[in-house]
């Protein structure tokens, strides 16, 4: 028989930890690439699957929630040390809002991940690694759609387009890249460990907190500043204020430090993710057993 | 054979008998005589004869081992899990333990047992998404997955969108998928209700698509749980003659099932499983004659299944 021989042993799972598998994986991924596509459609339609609105909840999520925190704001506006924020504040507070909540619905879905796909991920052998692509693809759909309504309400509050926007698809492609570097030690963490899971929400929850979306970096303390400039949320946010509000590019030594680190923590992230994905199923069987 | 419920079962006793037994935990050596080899049946009695029966089987496991971690149990159950991590005092329940088969091309296998007896498992190791913990399975062809009722279907989309997920999911080229869907199509008869969400369907039409998803794309090796114990005799009557028709083009059929009259019917060979351990392979009727015996020899053992949970267990 001329068929391709498959021996699945104990040895197995040591040889898919080597740095040897890692890079095999990446060319079997890419044969898979269709299935991120297919995964992401059948998302898409499921998160509006049910809601007579259908697609228009895409525009109307980032909206309302905008409408919240914008409700607060107003109430209570925040000062800066040298005075009030003069930007508009809805465009203020949705550029940081929206792309926020791209990074932080990636990594919620990330957490979720094993999940939702548990029946698939027990009965058909593929790279798991398709599934946070997928959560990535279709975050970033409603991403697109939720920019969208962030850039006409730039233009409707007659901040119109500098040279600087030209540089907004780098900075998004730049965000997209901290993001997939955030979801992947998510996404494996999430596989081990339930309490990891349940962590997550109030992680994000805080994150929301710790960068400036409701305010500047300068209304931070002075001991505080070195810490948030940590956060590469915070940069990201800074980044999208920069083009949007200020008309300027971002600053370009902040974005190559932002690029070299996301490139770092990606690679070790997706190394990471495969070499536990021998485990995953198992961790996933145990609770389903 | 088995008359009465027994703790131990036979594969196990053999193995206990046998110069070459080892801990459970161990890798097989490669001179390890599957229960198979030793059982009276024609087929395997043929592929022994060979100097490599695994070379002419489209699966074939040697002392296959899986066991799983047991959370929340045990005698120190008010201890948190990480504790009992930390401590290294994890506990461990054998699903399989060592289970030697062997499956052969144009061959329909049936695995039977009853719940818990780790036939899921076993599939699951089968189809690569869960590696042993003991011996290896050499797998011969290309295989798309296990189907299990139900499993696998998104049920807030609808059945192409299902099925366009499906043949996705099983690598199915893209020019193929029309005409693998006029063949769902053709095979379920859902007609309109393909466009309705599968959360509608009924548990008929369910295994109807799920059947005709997997066989669809006529994989050298089919591995099926339970799929075609559901739906109507129309249903059950297309699926076994898809199901010979697959068997007669040099593939290898393996279904996990309860339908004892439906393995009476459809299958060349049985394995009977219990306690994660092999107890019989070969004849259907003989097997199942067997396992109707021990079946009844059970009911009138209430304590029986909480004594082979306890020999499944493994203590720190």
């Amino acid at each position: 028989m001329d068929a391709p021989l498959r021996i699945i042993s104990v040895e197995e799972a040591r040889r898919r930890q080597t740095f040897g598998h890692f890079v095999g994986y990446l060319a079997w991924l890419w044969k898979h690439l269709r299935l991120v596509e297919t995964l992401s459609r059948t998302e898409l339609k499921r998160t509006v699957a049910k809601s007579k609105l259908y697609y228009l909840w895409w525009m109307f999520d980032p909206l309302l929630d905008t409408a919240c925190y914008a409700f607060l704001f107003l109430m209570f506006r925040p000062r800066t040390g040298t005075g009030e924020i003069d930007a508009p504040i809805l465009i203020f507070l949705l550029a940081g809002i929206i792309p926020f909540r791209w990074t932080s619905s990636c990594c919620a879905a990330a957490a979720a991940t094993w999940k939702r796909y548990a029946n698939i991920i027990q009965q058909v052998r593929f790279p798991y690694l398709v599934l946070p692509g997928a959560t990535f693809r279709t975050e970033g759909w409603l991403y697109l759609c939720a920019l969208g309504v962030l850039l006409c309400a730039t233009l409707a509050y007659g901040l119109w387009p500098t040279a600087a926007w030209l540089t907004l698809p780098l900075w998004l492609a730049l965000h997209g890249l901290v993001t997939l570097a955030l979801m992947l030690p998510i996404a494996v963490l999430s596989a081990f460990s339930s309490d990891f899971t349940r962590v997550v929400p109030y992680g994000l929850r805080l994150m929301f907190f710790a960068t400036p979306i409701l305010y500047t970096g300068d209304q931070l303390p002075v001991w505080a500043r070195p810490v948030a400039n940590l956060n590469p949320l915070a940069h990201v946010v800074n980044g999208y204020r920069a083009i949007l509000l200020d008309g300027v590019a971002p600053d370009p030594v902040s974005a190559t430090v932002l690029l070299a680190v996301s490139l770092v923590g990606l690679a070790a992230g997706a190394f990471w993710f495969v070499r536990s994905e021998p485990f995953i199923a198992r961790s996933i069987t145990r609770t389903t057993y | 054979m088995v008359d009465a419920p027994s703790i131990a079962p036979r594969d196990a006793v053999r193995a206990q008998a046998s110069p070459d037994a080892l801990p459970p935990d161990a890798p097989q050596p490669p001179g390890h005589v599957p229960a198979e080899a030793s059982a009276d049946d024609p087929s395997t009695s043929q592929a022994a004869g060979h100097a490599d029966p695994a070379k002419h089987a489209v699966v074939s496991a040697e002392g296959l081992g899986v066991r799983y971690t047991l959370y929340g149990l045990g005698q120190r159950r008010h201890r948190i899990e990480l504790v009992n991590r930390l401590m290294r005092q994890r506990r461990y329940f054998w699903a399989l333990r060592d289970v030697s088969f062997q499956v052969n091309a144009n061959e329909s296998f049936f695995v039977i047992g009853r719940n818990g007896a780790g036939k899921s498992t076993l599939l699951r190791v089968l189809a690569d998404t869960l590696l042993p913990d003991a011996g290896e399975v050499r797998v011969r062809g290309n295989l798309t997955g296990f189907l299990s009722m139900g499993l696998g279907f998104q049920p807030d989309l609808s059945g192409y969108e299902n099925i366009a997920l499906a043949l996705t999911l099983m690598k199915a080229p893209r020019v193929e998928h029309a005409e693998r869907i006029r063949d769902i199509e053709a095979f379920t008869q859902l007609g309109e209700f393909l466009k309705a969400p599968v959360a509608t369907y009924s548990a008929g039409m369910k295994a109807r698509l799920g059947f005709a998803i997997a066989t669809t794309l006529e994989p050298d090796i089919l591995i099926m749980d339970e799929i075609i114990n559901a739906g109507d005799e129309q249903f059950r009557e297309a699926a076994r003659t898809r199901l010979q028709a697959m068997t007669a083009k040099a593939r290898g059929v393996i279904v996990c099932t309860h339908n004892l009259p439906q393995v009476l019917e459809l299958a060349q060979r049985v394995m009977w499983i219990e306690g994660g351990r092999v107890q019989a392979i070969g004849d259907p009727a003989e097997v199942v004659r067997e396992y109707r015996q021990f079946a009844k020899a059970v009911k009138a053992d209430p304590t029986h299944d909480l004594r082979v949970q306890q020999e499944r267990i493994e203590d720190p």
